[in-house]
């Protein structure tokens, strides 16, 4: 780059900070974030809310969330354009917003933006992401599970990460294990799952391998007393993730069939 | 290197906790080369309603790759379920007193036994006696005739300059119109846990139906330190989740103190409690 064009970018900079904090804009808005979606035994629900006008009381706005469902082959469902009122919140009821035609498995996805392009009033917030959380449960109300949202779409590739997770988990108390994997990403993902006993013997159990379609979801599923795991720690690990942040969902089942879930 | 992992019994949900204190890699992430894998020293405070109840400067020394528990088995304390717990692991890695991200696990079991529900979250710097303005942004409560929310403060707060150790904080419960429903203002203890059971607080505000509603609570105060978990329960079936909650840096990451500065404007509603 050339001295002058250099130069003339430096003396151009404070004009163009003056005019940014004039001039109207809307919320400057991250990637749409990703959370699993289960259907058919299962319930799921969405938290959408309008966080910046609670931290922005003052000016508070409506905002709008754009909203889509995607099927397990990527396939989109639906999608939809909520709005949300100042200090407002929606609970995402999948079969009332999208119609009760719906995948047993997917993916979620949903923006936060402006209601109206010429606002100033959250500028100061800088670049916002959507946060909500998911609800899964069964259509009987016995099993609960809460989960943070999960990653964003096209965030870095993680295909080739080697990952462990964070849980610890009691074989001795679960029936079973299940892992929903969705791929936030417009290519198709390869990821091998597997789990880990805890401590010193590090042999892989249970490896299952598969691919997961641009935009879609695969969902794996372990009896432990098959795979011999009836009692200590063990933890799911996998080689190759969509995302780096694209950790699967898991859900926990007891004895008695019910479940808790997490993000892992 | 140190941190502090900061967590609470919560007996007052009817739970037994156990927590799994890790010396090992973070998030899953592999080892990188020349980390610190050295051994884990861990330091343990129980305090109930602002007083030490319990102190070992020595609880646990964990090898890399290993974990020690805080249960009832290993803190006979904790086996008084009567009183409400907070706990400080003091957790030092290493030389120095820079901080040093570790995750660790909790799980709390239902009363009647088979359920439980876990959780993993970061230890926190050891604080440094600043006090900060807190936010926090709930947006997953629901109740209705079966199902309840508790939301669990466990404040290390600091003593105020008037002496009064503890921490003020005001928390409204919005539904989803936006509407302000029910208001208060708290003086949380400084080294204790509160208890928000979100549908005892609303009986006579809010018409409970079968199916549970979603509701949003925020909370503002003011703290060195503060960790908050939200605890989903199904009294009828013993359905059991938790999760925290997400500092506003994940999910903005503009001018912070001014975020601060006017999200404690929020409008109070005409005669909430105080």
């Amino acid at each position: 780059m050339s001295s002058l064009v250099i130069r003339t970018k430096d003396v151009l900079r404070p004009l163009k900070r003056r005019l940014e904090q004039v001039l109207p804009r809307p919320l400057r808005v991250a990637a749409p974030v990703v959370q699993a979606f289960l259907g058919g035994e299962y319930l799921t629900r969405y938290t959408l809310v309008n966080f910046p006008s609670l931290y922005s009381p003052t000016t508070a706005h409506p905002c709008i969330y754009d909203i889509a469902l995607y099927a397990a082959d990527g396939s989109r469902v639906a999608r939809r354009e909520l709005r949300i009122a100042p200090y407002g919140s929606l609970e995402v009821r999948p079969e009332e917003v999208f119609g009760a035609d719906l995948p047993d498995l997917g993916m979620f996805t949903a923006r936060i933006r402006s209601a109206s392009a010429l606002t100033f009033a959250y500028k100061h917030l800088g670049t916002v992401t959507s946060h909500f959380y998911a609800l899964y449960s069964d259509r009987r109300d016995r099993s609960l599970a809460l989960v943070h949202p999960q990653t964003l779409i096209n965030a870095a590739s993680g295909a080739h990460m080697a990952w462990e997770s964070g849980y610890l988990l009691d074989s001795g108390k679960l029936r079973k294990l299940v892992a929903i994997q969705v791929n936030p990403t417009s290519t198709v993902s390869t990821s091998s799952l597997h789990l880990v006993r805890a401590g010193a013997n590090a042999e892989r159990i249970g490896i299952r391998a598969g691919t997961i379609p641009a935009m879609g979801a695969r969902k794996v599923s372990w009896d432990l007393a098959d795979i011999g795991l009836t009692g200590g720690l063990f933890f799911i690990a996998a080689n190759g993730l969509p995302t780096t942040n694209a950790k699967p969902v898991l859900l926990t089942h007891f004895e008695d069939g019910s479940f808790t879930g997490m993000h892992a | 290197m140190q941190g502090q992992f900061i967590f609470s019994t919560c007996a007052a949900a009817g739970l037994r906790m156990r927590a799994l204190l890790r010396n090992g890699a973070r998030g899953g992430e592999p080892v990188m080369a020349g980390a610190d894998t050295s051994e884990m020293k861990v330091s343990l405070k129980v305090f109930h309603a602002g007083v030490l109840e319990y102190e070992s400067a020595s609880f646990a020394s964990i090898p890399y790759g290993d974990h020690a528990e805080v249960s009832d088995d290993t803190c006979p304390i904790l086996t008084d379920r009567r009183k409400e717990y907070l706990l400080i692991a003091h957790c030092r890695r290493g030389e120095g007193d820079q901080y040093f991200a570790q995750e660790h696990q909790l799980t709390y079991e239902t009363s009647a036994g088979g359920r439980s529900t876990s959780l993993i979250y970061d230890q926190l710097p050891v604080a440094s006696g600043k006090t900060n303005a807190i936010l926090l942004l709930s947006p997953k409560a629901w109740v209705s005739h079966d199902v309840d929310t508790f939301i669990c403060v466990a404040n290390i707060g600091n003593p105020r300059s008037d002496g009064v150790a503890g921490s003020s904080w005001q928390i409204e419960f919005l539904e989803q119109s936006g509407v302000i429903i029910h208001a208060l203002s708290l003086d949380l203890a400084q080294n204790g846990s509160h208890f928000i059971d979100v549908k005892r607080e609303l009986q006579g505000r809010f018409e409970l139906s079968r199916q549970p509603k979603m509701l949003t609570v925020v909370a503002r105060g003011a703290t060195v330190g503060a960790v908050i978990l939200t605890f989903l329960v199904n009294r009828k079936t013993q359905a059991v989740a938790l999760e925290h909650s997400l500092s506003p840096h994940y999910y903005m990451n503009g001018d912070f103190s001014r975020v601060r500065r006017e999200a404690f404007l929020f409008p109070r509603p005409e005669g909430a409690a105080s």
